[in-house]
């Protein structure tokens, strides 16, 4: 059998009798035989089956294939038993998709390489590490990459816990490489762990300034702030780890509560809308 | 986008083809080619008119997802009957109960005047084998068409007949003893 046209076609009464069940075994199986390689006896046979009939597989059919796969991010959040809606909102943040975290993972990978070569390395990856979550937070707020923002918008979803569901997601995947990769630091502890209060204290200042202007524009600002004070700390003191001190940590740590308190602040006050005022 | 009239003028393998790059038009131009004869041909081997919908809406699915693992050769149609029937497999290991037809004797058989299409679709001008083969018990002619004409293994056809694979074996070689006889 090939896909030619044969020029021989079942007659009309046999494909009826067929369809109605009323034809002997060998030539049903030679109707089938026929069927499979004849288009113009299929479109005929059709008419057999009642259109409400394939109306109904077909809604099903369409049901089955419209709603979209989950992705294996989403599976995990399932098993871990969040809730769809919130683990569909959670997946589509886009420092959750794993080309963010391959960027990520090739970043920490560099600041390690660079580590290896002495306490300014160790400086760099210390600059960086608070510096990623940031742009996840930013990443994940940012009308272009984020793919369901306009849904966001319109949902009847408190943004403020949207926000917060996916921040914590954001902290706790890249805190998570984050402390991996550290684990590798040619340093003390107490100098591998130094990014973590800042990289609170980034997160939620950017968190905190996004109330008011663009998550990205937040960000920036934040991590410029960053990084130009531990290079100034480092060249007023000839010390790598100056910024990372007990002054440094301190500082770090009032950031954290400041912020967490603006941001239970501008919570309450409804501030956190996502830009659906502007 | 596609228009219509572009839709229709695809060939099945254009539009399997298409349902890899999430072609939805395409998905929906090939279930209306073949899901009314899946219909039709699964009732011959399903009585449960639930089940072959339910079997029709799997396989179509299935087609969805499966379009990548089509080879590109061959019947469109041919390929999504390979996955209905072992979707009906499936279906019927999942609720036994279902009754087949097959094996339901088929009025009309026998003794009833042959018309002449069905003389040109029997080959009866080039051999005995079509009312030979409906001279089979009905039993016999169920294992013939599960495995020669459905291509399906033993254990599958064992399956779809609800009989032991053995069964099938010996029936098989019956069968064809049987056809033999008939046609020397």
């Amino acid at each position: 059998m090939n896909a030619e046209p044969t020029a021989w076609h079942a007659d009309t009464a046999t494909l009826r009798r067929y369809a109605g069940g009323g034809l002997p075994p060998a030539a049903s199986a030679s109707v089938e035989a026929h069927l499979l390689g004849c288009a113009h006896c299929r479109a005929r046979v059709a008419e057999a089956v009642p259109v409400p009939r394939l109306a109904a597989i077909w809604a099903e059919v369409a049901d089955a294939v419209d709603s979209p796969r989950r992705t294996p991010a989403e599976r995990v959040l399932l098993r871990l038993g969040v809730r769809d809606h919130t683990a569909r909102l959670l997946a589509a943040t886009p420092s959750l998709t794993t080309s963010w975290l391959l960027s990520v993972a090739a970043a920490l990978a560099f600041a390690l390489a660079a580590a290896q070569s002495g306490p300014r390395g160790v400086l760099l990856f210390l600059a960086l590490a608070p510096v990623l979550p940031v742009a996840g937070v930013a990443l994940a707020y940012s009308r272009g990459g984020d793919p369901t923002y306009d849904v966001a918008l319109a949902a009847p979803y408190p943004a403020f816990r949207l926000v917060l569901l996916r921040t914590a997601a954001v902290l706790v995947t890249t805190l998570a490489l984050v402390g991996l990769a550290s684990l590798a630091l040619p340093a003390a502890p107490d100098v591998a762990a130094a990014w973590l209060l800042p990289a609170l204290a980034l997160t939620g200042t950017t968190l905190a300034l996004s109330a008011r202007v663009p998550a990205p524009a937040a960000a920036g600002a934040v991590v410029a702030l960053w990084l130009g004070s531990v290079f100034t700390a480092f060249r007023e003191t000839g010390s790598p780890y100056a910024a990372f001190g007990a002054v440094g940590q301190t500082a770090c740590l009032a950031a954290v509560l400041i912020s967490t308190a603006l941001i239970t602040g501008l919570h309450r006050r409804a501030a956190f809308d996502l830009g659906r005022e502007s | 986008m596609t228009v219509d009239a572009m839709t229709a003028e695809r060939t099945d393998a254009h539009l399997v083809g298409a349902l890899a790059d999430g072609d939805r038009a395409a998905l929906a131009e090939l279930y209306a080619r073949h899901a009314p004869w899946l219909v039709l041909r699964l009732t011959r081997r399903c009585a449960d008119p639930t089940v072959v919908d339910e079997v029709v809406q799997d396989t179509f699915v299935a087609v969805w997802k499966g379009a990548h693992r089509w080879k590109g050769d061959g019947e469109v149609a041919a390929w999504v009957w390979g996955i209905g029937i072992r979707r009906l497999l499936d279906a019927l290991r999942r609720r036994p109960q279902a009754a087949l037809d097959l094996t339901e004797a088929r009025e009309g058989a026998l003794g009833t005047t042959e018309s002449a299409e069905e003389r040109v679709l029997l080959g009866v001008e080039y051999g005995e084998l079509g009312p030979a083969l409906d001279q089979l018990s009905p039993e016999l002619r169920a294992v013939v068409q599960a495995t020669v004409l459905d291509g399906l293994t033993t254990r599958e056809a064992g399956r779809l007949l609800g009989i032991p694979s053995g069964t099938v074996k010996t029936r098989m070689m019956r069968a064809k003893a049987q056809l033999r006889e008939a046609l020397a």
